[in-house]
């Protein structure tokens, strides 16, 4: 083994994390893999609470999705009471739901993507932040993204009581319904996002499909893998993010299986390293069979581009174009390029909006039946959601009073585990060459990863809020012969 | 003057929740100023903060040989280390603040930071840790007096 390049922390996400490069002797890539740190003892903090109080527990897991949790949580304990929620509870469930993947898809391209595609990923690095897109998409784009976002989540916060706790999600129901005002107000606000996501597509294709070398990265052999892809999807076989059944495609875009919430545990398990904290699920069907791509493989990927490769279409008129442009420009289905991840982000975001302003013209969301009263014993359930950045799992157990006994999450970030390793190391390997590491080709290493839009220590919020970037250069005897700091 | 108090932090990650803890202990002997508590980072927090005239923020810290329970008040240009543009993290909230305030959002003129120094953040739990915990009333004490001088606290 030859130099060891270290990066810690992980840039421009909201956690940390560490990429670990592994150079041989000649300068070339050995290996590569992800690191997050490790929260520890979650399951044994729930055991012994009320199940119900877990939706409002589980959103402090993370402060970037907060609602995914609330959302996954929710449903389980749903299924823990075997209750269904009313018709106009999941209307404003959904509501709420797709608000937040709406409002978290804008802020993941604009403001944490966006550096990478719309400034271009070999940009000084003093250009390749929130200032440097704004700069380039103009001041008023900024500026509404930043309203809209604000407007949208102010639906949220109305039905949810607190946007970033949010308290909404009852078994059964909601706590709070709409009223005629509301919705003709929230209408108003959801059709003004509908226009802008469109307009988000239109930056995309201007800034982006319109400059080659981009679209020369995005369809190139250093960002694509041929995997499983595993996402929600409705009884239509549309993307849906609140509820349905979990489709598995192959990596040539067949059908594997398809399954309820109960099943899950027959279709994932989980790998360990002893180098990570973090685990590795794949499809217990395939097996593990290391950091490889390929039908051979258990390793699947989740998120948007993984959803819209399951579905077979989007469930409204607009977002089912654009779905059907993607297809066409990539070559056929599954697209297997990691960077239209950030494409499939913004369809979803506009398919988010679509959603809202039709469940928002839809009268009936103002009923005042938004509650089924739990009347069975508490005994297990599961609850599956599509959270911004994946599949997302939750598992409770209670005993008949309703106290917890286990719990069991997958979270998102993590099903996209093994893929974002695999990826990591395909860029790394095709881009350092012969010892030779700058910040530019680091970035591109990068962004290998940040086209997931992974969250890894949910949470911390320690100040300054950001640390700085360090690469350690070691020798072949793993001593450190030089620190480059990037404050 | 609009104050505005904010506990940052996540109350079920053992140190990580004092932020949030001082901010809580400030709301019970205050009961009438405004009092915000998130678990969130960067963009998320600053959309919170709209609209005050001034902003006091408590949170952790983790600085290289740092004493847990150690206190620091800091102000808006102790953090312009981690301003710059050239950071390549894009979401820390002072970045996200340089550009709310280039879109003329509402934003405090006043920031005040209170960072307490922590040990453990990676477990999960809703007590701090011993060092942390003892200086909660203290820190709460002096936050009360030096920024609500008037209170008959």
């Amino acid at each position: 083994m030859g130099t060891k390049v270290t990066i810690d922390p992980i840039t421009r996400l909201e956690g940390h994390g560490k990429i670990e490069i592994f150079l041989d002797d000649s300068g070339n890539v050995e290996n590569a893999y992800l690191q997050i740190p490790e929260l520890r003892g979650f399951e044994q903090f729930c055991v012994d609470r009320p199940v119900e109080e877990l939706p409002r527990i589980t959103p402090r897991i993370c402060g970037v999705c907060p609602m995914a949790h609330h959302m996954a949580s929710t449903k389980t304990v749903d299924a823990v009471y075997n209750v269904q929620p009313t018709e106009t509870a999941k209307k404003l469930r959904q509501l709420v739901y797709d608000s937040y993947i709406f409002e978290d898809h804008m802020l993941h391209f604009f403001f944490l993507g966006g550096p990478d595609f719309v400034v271009t990923p070999s940009a000084p690095k003093k250009e390749r932040n929130i200032l440097g897109v704004i700069a380039k998409v103009g001041l008023e784009i900024g500026t509404r993204v930043i309203k809209t976002r604000r407007e949208i989540r102010n639906i949220v916060t109305y039905l949810s009581g607190r946007i970033i706790h949010p308290v909404g999600g009852l078994p059964g129901g909601v706590s709070k319904g709409l009223t005629e005002e509301k919705r003709q107000e929230f209408l108003k606000i959801a059709l003004e996002a509908r226009d802008f996501a469109k307009e988000s597509i239109e930056i995309f294709n201007n800034i982006v499909l319109g400059n080659n070398a981009y679209v020369d990265l995005i369809v190139g052999d250093i960002y694509k893998h041929k995997t499983y892809y595993m996402g929600l999807v409705d009884e239509n076989n549309k993307v849906n993010f609140y509820d349905g059944k979990v489709r598995v495609v192959d990596p040539d875009g067949k059908e594997f299986s398809k399954f309820g919430p109960e099943e899950y545990l027959q279709q994932i398990a989980e790998h360990v390293e002893p180098w990570s904290y973090m685990k590795f699920p794949f499809l217990k069907k395939i097996g593990w069979n290391g950091f490889k791509e390929g039908k051979e493989s258990g390793i699947f990927r989740v998120a948007p581009l993984a959803r819209l490769n399951v579905s077979d279409g989007m469930a409204t008129p607009f977002a089912q174009e654009e779905y059907e442009r993607m297809y066409e420009t990539l070559g056929g289905k599954p697209a297997h390029n990691t960077l239209a991840f950030h494409w499939a982000r913004l369809i979803e975001a506009l398919y988010a909006a679509e959603h809202i302003v039709e469940l928002l013209e839809d009268k009936t969301i103002t009923s005042p039946d938004i509650r089924n009263i739990p009347t069975e014993t508490p005994t297990e359930g599961v609850g599956i959601v599509e959270a911004a950045r994946g599949t997302l799992i939750h598992h409770y157990k209670t005993d008949e009073q309703g106290m917890v006994k286990a719990v069991n999450l997958i979270v998102a970030t993590v099903g996209n585990s093994a893929a974002m390793s695999l990826s990591i190391a395909k860029a790394a390997k095709a881009l350092i060459k012969n010892g030779k590491v700058d910040d530019g080709l680091l970035n591109m290493v990068e962004m290998a990863f940040r086209a997931y839009d992974p969250c890894m220590a949910c949470a911390t919020h320690s100040l300054p809020g950001s640390t700085p970037l360090i690469i350690n250069l070691h020798d072949k005897d793993n001593s450190i012969v030089e620190t480059i700091r990037r404050d | 003057m609009k104050t505005l108090v904010l506990g940052l932090g996540n109350t079920i990650l053992s140190d990580d929740g004092v932020g949030i803890h001082i901010a809580r202990h400030i709301k019970e002997k205050l009961p009438e100023i405004d009092m915000i508590e998130a678990s969130a980072a960067g963009f998320r927090v600053v959309d919170e903060i709209i609209g005050y005239d001034k902003l006091i923020l408590i949170d952790s810290i983790k600085t290289k040989n740092g004493q847990p329970g150690t206190y620091y008040k800091l102000g808006i240009e102790e953090f312009k280390s981690t301003l710059h543009h050239s950071s390549p993290h894009d979401m820390n909230m002072f970045d996200a603040l340089q550009l709310m305030k280039k879109h003329n959002a509402d934003l405090p003129k006043e920031i005040i930071i209170y960072a307490i120094e922590v040990e453990d953040t990676f477990t999960f739990s809703e007590q701090c840790t011993e060092k942390v915990a003892e200086v909660i009333p203290e820190i709460t004490s002096i936050i009360i007096r030096d920024q609500f001088p008037s209170s008959k606290i």
